[in-house]
């Protein structure tokens, strides 16, 4: 058995995490309209939300060992 | 709506950055060159002129109110020509990637003998724009050469709650930040045993 997350909904979620993100820096007048930072936040999550998916570290418990495959 | 936003922010930049056919500036400067702009507001009572600001510096204003501008060169005075030239220029806002332009003038037929303009202009900015940062610049050139350029950061006054935009941030954060942390959950898939396994 291979563990691993779910990489392409990491990727969408990531991207929308950072777009969320950048609009509450925007709205609170933490970074102007012109800042770079906007375009880098969706990309920097959609990145970091694939390598999340594919480490998978929640609730990667202790496991026995597997079933035996049918011989 | 879209009007509505170009209006308010052509009422902001012709106050402070360009006064419509000519541009403003002088000392301490939100523009670089022998231009000047001032702006009254008329409800607000705030007053700004762009001898008073740096670039970089941000202006807060009312999200509705009438402005009175004004905007000279050289120091002018209002209804006092002066040789003929040709101009053009333009108000831009940057945006994260790229800029649009909010106006831009150009030579009249004849050229322009203007040096100095006023006007008042009633405005009434979408809620979309309330908190946020923006920055505006411009530039005025004279017989194709630029003399004057500035920028400054405009924000319009309010709660970032009383922004739409900032909700749509936290309905996204919170969404896509459960979908986010969710896709972190391993899914084992079965693979092909080995032989080692097998064996």
């Amino acid at each position: 058995m291979r563990a691993h997350g779910r990489p392409v909904l990491a990727a969408f979620a990531g991207f929308f995490l950072g777009l969320g993100i950048g609009l509450l820096l925007l709205t609170l007048s933490v970074v102007p309209l012109d800042s770079k930072v906007l375009v880098v936040l969706p990309i920097l999550f959609l990145v970091l939300g694939i390598v999340w998916a594919l480490w998978a570290p929640l609730g990667r418990g202790e496991t026995g060992p597997g079933e035996p495959p049918p011989a | 709506m879209r009007r509505r936003v170009l209006a308010g922010f052509l009422v902001l930049c012709g106050a402070l950055v360009f006064g419509v056919t000519t541009a403003a500036a002088a000392n301490a400067n939100a523009i670089d060159g022998p231009c000047f702009g001032s702006g009254v507001w008329e409800n607000s009572k705030l007053a700004e002129q762009s001898d008073k600001h740096n670039q970089g510096d941000t202006i807060t204003v009312p999200q509705k109110d009438t402005v009175h501008w004004f905007g000279n060169e050289n120091g002018v005075p209002l209804g006092q020509d002066g040789p003929v030239r040709s101009i053009s220029g333009s108000v831009d806002l940057d945006l994260p990637i790229g800029t649009v332009t909010i106006d831009d003038w150009k030579n009249p037929p004849n050229g322009s003998t203007a040096y100095a303009n006023e006007g008042e202009h009633k405005y009434d900015l979408p809620s979309f724009l309330v908190g946020i940062k923006m920055k505006l610049h411009g530039s005025h050139s004279e017989n194709g050469k630029v003399v004057c350029s500035g920028s400054v950061y405009v924000k319009v006054k309010g709660s970032a709650v009383s922004n739409p935009l900032f909700w749509a941030g936290v309905a996204l954060t919170v969404i896509a930040g459960g979908a986010f942390f969710f896709a972190g959950r391993p899914v084992f898939t079965k693979v092909r045993p080995t032989y080692d396994d097998v064996h």
